[in-house]
């Protein structure tokens, strides 16, 4: 009986469907895009020419919802959370497999990648450490961060989120919030500044909480966002690298009565900002001048924006419908233009060739 | 086809089916119950019933016996007593709905039901309504019913004892007493539970490509320990009858989480107490029905640390979720002409739902819902041969949230959270000869949104105050035949099922932390199901089962357009086989294939196609012995599975390896050995 049924059941494999994807290989800048679904856990890498706009979508289905990737030279730094913790190295352009990969730690929640000094400094939100690698995913050395936990913040971490790197100084933002009391802030946010060859912290500043940095055009600065999900408590600054100074800040979020999330300068110093009104369930961008302190409202919609960066004098913003791109010189949206992909842009990082 | 004939599905033993219900049948219930019903020759519904008897391991739970009908797929999240749900022709896990004698636990699918909380010894029958369940029910669910029936109307005294692997113990006694010459009847049972649970599984290390990282490793925080008793009384008096059910449950278990997102410090508590009350009065030709039942479930959140390094851990309550319903049914049931059954009842149903959340110091107020229900029905015979069985049922419910919400003066919410659901269905059988039917069912089905769809929860769920139920329609045509000669028994049933659905509820990202659930399309499921069951009544024992599902999804998003719903494989089969030496030796088997499904609505990740075998053999001196058992599930130890690693689009087709998994991060166990002792007294049934 049993060999009459193991005779009728048909051999189903997992599908396959071909796809037509091209490898990207012409001289022309590239956006690397993250694609998530994340309510269903799945994500790929694509990538969009940037002067014809053309994709090559799925290059790889089988990352994180919830991954960022940077690129240094021909290297693409590809970090994956939430229950897939690792880093995958790929060279620009092999995408059926990764150079290297390894595990950053079970639960660890790696959020940022930083080259410093020919190291790799990893950020994880869930541990007290931040970890340096060899580029073949050697252990080299664990910085402490336990001096940044807040008495009353009972997670053990200071949440190290965002790291930029100049020269062999990289610089770290600690969000310092209560995991465990859905993510409120156990206090003020810190900036730290390490050097990546003796490891040492070489100072600190003091922000509002939850701070987040991302490059400013101006390669000597940096900027810092900050604020709390659900408060009002935020700020834009700017932290200039060459005189240690942390400025006052330009734009409170209650001025604008957002939280924001995300920015993007340009080549001409004027910025998006990615702004989410938590009453509305709505997304907002921002574009306006750090120097003035003048923003004004150009895209609300109740799509979710999940991230925007800038490639020379164009921002692109990574929406739940695809990638939109704005003039930001003249804080207006180019053509109604829409990049698409099967999967939503989550994350988006520039290579040139 | 011929295969499919010929290698079909389960159904009970009809012989054990046929005398169980004799003894079953009381006096009261010869006179007007509606007995069609359980016999599946005689009613349009596609119910199988499942007697609990030796065919079933001793330590075999709720999900092992449900497998053995057609159309189910159950999800499990790892061994024995871990969560598993049950989902039929392609439904969700909360569309199928669960009554513990009549009782129901998730009305209207405001839950999943964990089946490896119910205990299966418990009960004398199981009985699965696949589409259309019977109006006292009262359920429109879009999967189907699942009811749990325990019987006091016996006489008998059974305990048991396991001991297994992982740590596993296991022991419950059952004791009923019925005698003719008196009005009582009852029943007890309580059962002790215990398991480490900590099987092996296989851990790549959370890196696809780099298989040197790649290792097995043990499961931890994944122990169980649960306590189920149940009590259930008759009293019996000229034409009326009474009868208290009253039941509880308490587990204490680890959560394990996502094997790469371990909670080893997580813990449940959870509680369910459910009581009934039932009234029964019937006339020559009429019958009048009442239930009142009350169930309570509640759910603490603990974290626990470990106390100096010596091994004691301290518990300290995080948050609590409960869900209490009041429930009052009243039927009645009269015969016209002796042709036309008549049905009518009305229900309605108190809920209330609450949420407190420790450390984020969220203690909302309770929110509650309230049903009301009423059905028109009729059993309409035709001819001697013919029936229709016409169904007009109505539901309102009325949904009360947090105060702080005023709902009062929304039009919309107002609109939406008061809803009139009407879903109308008919049956119709066709009985040629007294060993074949023909039937066909068609109707309309409806899930309402839950309370946490609705209002969302503390920790990263937006609710969704404007969504709209879930509903669907089902069709379904079969046909069943069964033959009997002295020993030997044969069914056979096969059925073609339809079923369209309409504003699936499902959770999208709303924001970087949160997720809002919103409807989004279209679905449809059909397939067709087989069923075989045959043997002799001494010496051997098949069913078989084996359904085709064809899954369409009619979003329109393109990447989850005519994509295959989630976790409905095409093919699902399952073949028990027992051989009974006399009373003294028995081997059984069971074989479950599952085909390649997917995990995600647009098909990216899923699992290979697997087979799982369980056997067990038992073994009795004599009669008034001890048995001695010894079982063995997933007995080829099949935990790990190839699928390729860089997704379905990929011209690469590297395979990499994977834990078997009905769901992402929570891996099935492996090889599972019980030993177990039966003794009953009394004569075995």
């Amino acid at each position: 009986m049993f060999i009459f049924i193991i005779s009728c059941i048909p051999q189903v494999p997992v599908e396959k469907i071909s796809d037509d994807n091209t490898e990207t290989s012409s001289q022309a800048p590239y956006a690397l895009v993250t694609t998530a679904s994340y309510s269903d856990g799945i994500g790929a890498l694509a990538t969009v020419d940037l002067e014809t706009l053309q994709t090559a979508d799925n290059l790889t289905q089988n990352i994180h919802s919830d991954a960022v990737s940077s690129i240094v030279g021909d290297q693409v730094y590809q970090l994956n959370r939430l229950g897939m913790d690792s880093i995958r190295i790929y060279d620009w352009g092999n995408w059926n497999e990764p150079k290297v990969e390894w595990p950053l730690g079970e639960s660890s929640n790696p959020h940022d990648v930083e080259r410093c000094a020919e190291k790799l400094f990893f950020s994880l939100y869930q541990s007290p450490y931040l970890p340096v690698y060899s580029e073949e995913g050697v252990l080299i050395h664990n910085i402490d961060l336990r001096d940044f936990v807040h008495l009353e913040d009972l997670d053990g971490s200071p949440e190290a989120s965002a790291m930029i790197s100049e020269g062999d100084q990289l610089f770290v933002s600690l969000n310092q919030l209560q995991a465990d009391v859905d993510f409120s802030p156990s206090g003020m946010g810190t900036i730290l500044q390490l050097d990546c060859e003796t490891y040492e912290i070489v100072r600190s500043w003091e922000t509002p909480p939850n701070p987040s940095l991302y490059r400013h055009s101006q390669r000597s600065s940096i900027l810092v966002l900050s604020g709390s999900y659900g408060n009002r408590d935020g700020a834009i600054q700017i932290l200039d690298i060459d005189t240690h100074q942390l400025h006052e800040p330009s734009l409170y979020s209650e001025e604008l009565d957002s939280w924001f999330f995300g920015a993007a300068t340009s080549s001409s110093n004027q910025t998006l900002l990615l702004g989410y009104d938590e009453t509305q369930f709505e997304s907002i961008l921002f574009c306006g001048s750090l120097e003035t302190g003048e923003f004004e409202e150009i895209q609300r919609s109740n799509l979710f924006f999940a991230h925007v960066n800038a490639f020379e004098n164009t921002g692109y913003l990574a929406t739940s419908e695809g990638i939109w791109l704005y003039d930001i010189d003249t804080c207006t949206r180019v053509d109604d233009v829409v990049i698409s992909f099967q999967l939503s842009p989550s994350h988006i990082s520039f290579y040139t060739p | 086809m011929l295969f499919y004939l010929i290698f079909a599905d389960s159904y009970a033993n009809p012989e054990e089916d046929t005398d169980s219900s004799q003894e079953e049948s009381s006096a009261l219930e010869m006179v007007v119950e509606d007995k069609d019903e359980e016999n599946p020759l005689q009613s349009p519904s596609n119910m199988t019933l499942i007697p609990i008897d030796r065919t079933f391991s001793i330590g075999a739970g709720v999900a092992h016996a449900v497998r053995r009908v057609a159309g189910t797929h159950v999800t499990q999240l790892g061994g024995i007593g871990d969560f598993s749900a049950l989902s039929i022709r392609g439904s969700s896990l909360r569309q199928v709905q669960v009554y513990l004698d009549g009782i129901p636990l998730n009305p209207d699918g405001s839950s999943i039901i964990n089946l490896s909380a119910l205990p299966l010894n418990a009960f004398s029958r199981l009985e699965v309504y696949r589409g259309a369940a019977p109006p006292s029910f009262q359920s429109a669910a879009m999967g189907g019913v699942l009811n749990l029936v325990s019987d006091p109307t016996q006489s008998t005294l059974r305990t048991t004892a396991s001991y297994g692997s992982w740590n596993t113990y296991k022991a419950s006694a059952f004791y009923a007493k019925s005698e003719s010459t008196q009005p009582w009847s009852f029943l007890g049972f309580a059962e002790y539970f215990q398991t480490h649970s900590n099987f092996l599984y296989f851990d790549n290390n959370a890196t696809l490509y780099n298989r040197d990282d790649d290792s097995f490793q043990t499961r931890i925080n994944n122990d169980k320990t649960q306590v189920n008793t149940l009590l259930n009384g008759r009293y019996e008096r000229g034409n009326g009858r009474l009868t208290l059910l009253h039941g509880l449950f308490h587990r204490k278990e680890g959560m394990p989480g996502h094997i790469h997102i371990l909670s080893p410090d997580e813990r449940l508590h959870s509680w369910r107490h459910y009581t009934m009350l039932k009234g029964e009065y019937h006339d020559s030709m009429w019958n009048l029905q009442t239930q009142l039942w009350y169930n309570q479930q509640l759910w603490y959140n603990h974290t626990q640390e470990e106390l100096h390094n010596n091994g004691q851990t301290q518990e300290t309550q995080l948050g609590f979720n409960g869900h209490d319903i009041l429930g009052g049914m009243i039927e009645y049931t009269s015969w016209f002409r002796d042709r036309i059954l008549f049905k009518t009842n009305f229900s309605t149903r108190w809920e209330r739902f609450q949420l407190e959340d420790i450390p984020l110091q969220s203690f909302p107020s309770p929110r509650t819902r309230i049903q009301l229900g009423g059905s028109l029905y009729a059993n309409i015979h035709l001819s001697d041969s013919i029936q229709l069985t016409p169904l007009l049922q109505l539901s309102s419910l009325y949904l009360r949230a947090n105060p702080s919400i005023p709902y009062q003066e929304e039009e919309e919410y107002t609109r939406n959270q008061n809803a009139l659901y009407p879903t109308p269905r008919v049956g119709f059988l066709w009985q040629p000869r007294d060993d074949l039917s023909f039937k066909l069912n068609a109707g309309q089905y409806i899930r309402p949104p839950d309370m946490t769809e609705l209002y969302g929860s503390q920790r990263g769920m937006i609710g969704n105050e404007t969504l709209l139920p879930e509903q669907g329609i089902q069709v379904d045509v079969g046909a069943i035949t069964r033959k009997t000669r002295q020993n030997w028994h044969l069914q056979l049933e096969a059925t073609h099922f339809w079923n369209p659905s309409q504003n699936r509820i499902v959770f999208v990202q709303n924001s970087q932390r949160t997720l809002i659930a919103q409807n989004v399309g279209r679905a449809w499921v059909q397939g067709i199901e087989f069923a075989l069951s045959w043997g002799h009544r001494d010496i051997f024992l098949s069913q078989s089962n084996i359904t085709h599902t064809l899954s369409r999804n009619l979003n329109t998003d393109p990447l989850v357009a005519n994509k295959v719903l989630p976790r409905t494989p095409a093919i699902q089969l399952h073949q028990h086989t027992s051989f009974f030496a006399g009373k003294k030796l028995q081997l059984s088997h069971d074989w479950s294939y599952t085909s390649a499904n997917y995990w995600d609505e647009a098909n990216w990740y899923g699992s290979t196609p697997r087979s799982l075998h369980n056997a067990f053999v038992s073994f009795t001196l004599h009669a008034r012995a001890p048995s001695l058992e010894l079982s063995c599930l997933n007995i080829t130890d099949n935990i790990v599975e190839w699928v390729p690693r860089n997704g379905p689009q990929s011209e690469d087709n590297t395979q990499i390896q994977q834990a078997v998994s009905d769901f992402v991060g929570f891996p099935i166990a492996g090889r599972t050995w019980m030993l177990s002792v039966r003794w009953s007294p009394s004569k075995q049934k």
